[in-house]
């Protein structure tokens, strides 16, 4: 039973090692920021609050906004490829079904919307965390049933 | 004794749970890229087959429910073949690199932002150097950016600007390699060398 604690535990080091071991490096010597301020100048100032108010419209239009395949339903000739259809529409269109088929479902808006002057999106992940502390928990685990 | 055989195994059982968590997390991830390619690539086929036999310009689309395909990212230099999705929320990044909802699609006017984990899709971004080439692909057609500049700002510091022109703003966590939550965020920008629009 040990011996399968043990090996258990060094498969799943091995198996982690890969994906945190980029997460150690930089704790020892983070890398020197070098902050660049963006210079917005009075007329990118104006344009920018226009294409703020162009970006608010464009985002009220995602009550009929169309998927990727939806473009395709300009093309009357071939009315069995593709036809026009919202996401809310009754008999989906078939590329809306593709979507489906591969699982990319539509999922709730994302939070993150661009604007001027915004931050960059936050990318965190915490799965080279977990995987760390999991090895680590099972580690000690193994290591205390076996004293 | 017990105490002890008590307390490792929860420890082992925890631990083994994290473990499990985080494959699930990484297996659904790689689940859902294969099915944002295989949806992107219907598209394409779609899209090649409409060309076909339209007697007028098909228009590209202009914009996507979140979670859809809706452009090819790749980055010869560091081996780099995404299809991004739209959006930037928790499940876009899992299946891919993730279109800034509201910003430009890439090769229009304006600031495209593309962004994607650090430990994920954009593992290499770091390796981008200045002058590098990176290749968009749309439904619109294909275009050939060089990377003008690659810049580090802190997590909630402004860092995107609308643009008048075409750019491309591809965003991670930084240090790329780095143990927590990445204090600041990396920006590659690039500019638009070569536009192949589609028939």
């Amino acid at each position: 039973m040990k011996k399968y604690l043990a090996v258990i535990t060094v498969l799943t080091f091995g198996s982690a090692v890969p994906a945190v071991s980029a997460q150690f490096t930089a704790a020892v010597a983070p890398p020197k920021k070098a902050r660049v301020e963006e210079a917005a100048p009075a007329a990118a100032t104006a344009k920018a609050a226009k294409d703020t108010a162009l970006s608010e419209k464009l985002t009220d239009m995602k009550s009929w906004v169309d998927s990727a395949a939806v473009a395709l339903a300009a093309k009357p000739p071939a009315p069995a490829a593709d036809s026009a259809a919202s996401p809310n529409t009754s008999a989906p269109s078939p590329d809306s079904t593709v979507i489906r088929e591969h699982g990319v479902k539509p999922h709730a808006e994302s939070p993150a919307k661009f604007k001027n002057g915004a931050p960059a999106p936050d990318t965190a992940t915490p799965i080279p965390l977990l995987m760390l502390a999991g090895a680590a928990l099972l580690a000690a685990g193994s290591w205390i049933r076996r004293r | 004794m017990i105490l002890r055989r008590v307390l490792g195994s929860g420890l082992y059982a925890a631990g083994a749970g994290l473990l499990l968590y985080s494959a699930a997390t990484l297996v659904r991830g790689a689940l859902a890229r294969d099915n944002v390619r295989s949806a992107w690539e219907q598209l394409e086929a779609r899209r090649v087959v409409a060309d076909a036999g339209a007697s007028f310009a098909v228009t590209a689309p202009t914009s996507f429910v979140a979670g859809a395909p809706l452009a090819r990212l790749v980055i010869p230099g560091i081996g780099l073949d995404e299809i991004v999705v739209e959006g930037v929320d928790g499940t876009a990044l899992n299946a891919g690199p993730g279109h800034l909802v509201g910003s430009a699609l890439p090769g229009e006017s304006g600031n495209a932002v593309i962004s994607a984990h650090r430990d994920r899709h954009f593992n290499a971004l770091d390796r981008i150097t200045v002058g590098d080439t990176v290749v968009t692909e749309t439904l619109g057609g294909r275009v050939t950016w060089v990377v003008a500049s690659r810049r580090v700002v802190g997590r909630g510091m402004p860092a995107l600007y609308h643009t008048q022109t075409a750019v491309l703003t591809l965003t991670t966590c930084w240090p790329v390699r780095y143990f927590g939550s990445a204090p600041d965020r990396l920006l590659i920008t690039a500019h638009p060398v070569e536009r192949t629009p589609r028939a």
